[in-house]
């Protein structure tokens, strides 16, 4: 049985991720997403969890561990290195996003400025990722539900 | 205005090419693409060429450098690493996916049957690639 793809959203700002919860569950999308609220309790979701995201969603600017010091430690990781890891942030200097894309990062999308770019922002990366780009095996084979 | 990202496809069927470029005039042609027949000419474009792509868009089956080989020469390069690869392959073997994103490919694609296929595809290559995320 195939079982729906889990996305791995990493924000410490809860409006962000009532946001990105809200886009998700109005477009009837199916995938499951789990929530982490900085990068180390998302290393500690990786780690210690029975469930392997299909893609990582990861803020940048985080209190702790930033998002880039969580994709660096990912992509150094064997284990974690062919997880899809894609920056979603406010950053939009082009410095940031070179820095993103030279550590790793598999590809990056900006934060907009309201509910309805955020919603088509989800959409098309919804489609891409899942109906159209093959997934790593590994990581795209359980599911929470 | 913004100019359009450039992609560069590296694809040494003929067939497939035609096919790409057919996809590409059908679709809201949100970037502009230039072609390579192989992995030596890519590289070459790369390096003597004033274009500077925003993507690669790889197929894994080619002659003198796989696409896996490819991907592991321009992302071991500090000046080519940073450049977003998206590979594709008629091969979506689950070891030849997980053996792409390992070399450190950006995402991977299973090669369309027909031109149906391609061109919604393509459609959404284009539409996430060059309208949704933003590239260096």
């Amino acid at each position: 049985m195939m079982t729906k793809p889990l996305f791995l959203v990493v924000d410490d700002d809860p409006d962000d991720r009532d946001l990105l919860n809200l886009a998700y569950s109005e477009g009837s999308y199916d995938c499951d997403i789990v929530f982490a609220e900085s990068g180390q309790q998302a290393l500690d979701v990786l780690e210690k969890s029975m469930v392997s995201p299909a893609l990582m969603l990861v803020d940048i600017n985080m209190p702790g561990m930033n998002g880039l010091e969580l994709l660096q430690k990912l992509k150094a990781s064997e284990r974690w290195k062919v997880l899809p890891v894609i920056m979603l942030t406010t950053a939009n200097s082009s410095k940031v996003i070179d820095a993103a894309y030279h550590m790793g990062a598999n590809s990056y999308l900006v934060k907009p400025d309201n509910y309805h770019k955020l919603s088509k922002i989800w959409d098309s990366l919804y489609r891409f990722w899942t109906s159209t780009a093959k997934l790593p095996y590994s990581t795209s084979q359980y599911s929470v539900s | 205005m913004k100019p359009k990202p450039l992609f560069l496809v590296v694809e040494d069927n003929a067939d497939h090419r035609f096919l790409l470029e057919w996809s590409y005039q059908k679709s809201n042609q949100s970037c502009n693409i230039l072609f390579a027949e192989d992995g030596l000419k890519a590289i070459e474009i790369l390096e003597n060429s004033p274009v500077k792509p925003a993507l690669m868009l790889l197929d894994y089956e080619l002659p003198h450098l796989n696409g896996l080989e490819v991907t592991s020469r321009l992302k071991s390069s500090a000046q080519w690493k940073h450049l977003p690869i998206v590979m594709m392959s008629a091969n979506d073997d689950p070891h030849l996916v997980n053996k792409a994103y390992g070399a450190g490919a950006n995402s991977f694609l299973g090669k369309p049957q027909n031109y149906e296929e391609f061109k919604k595809i393509w459609s959404l290559v284009f539409e996430f690639w060059s309208l949704t995320a933003r590239l260096p």
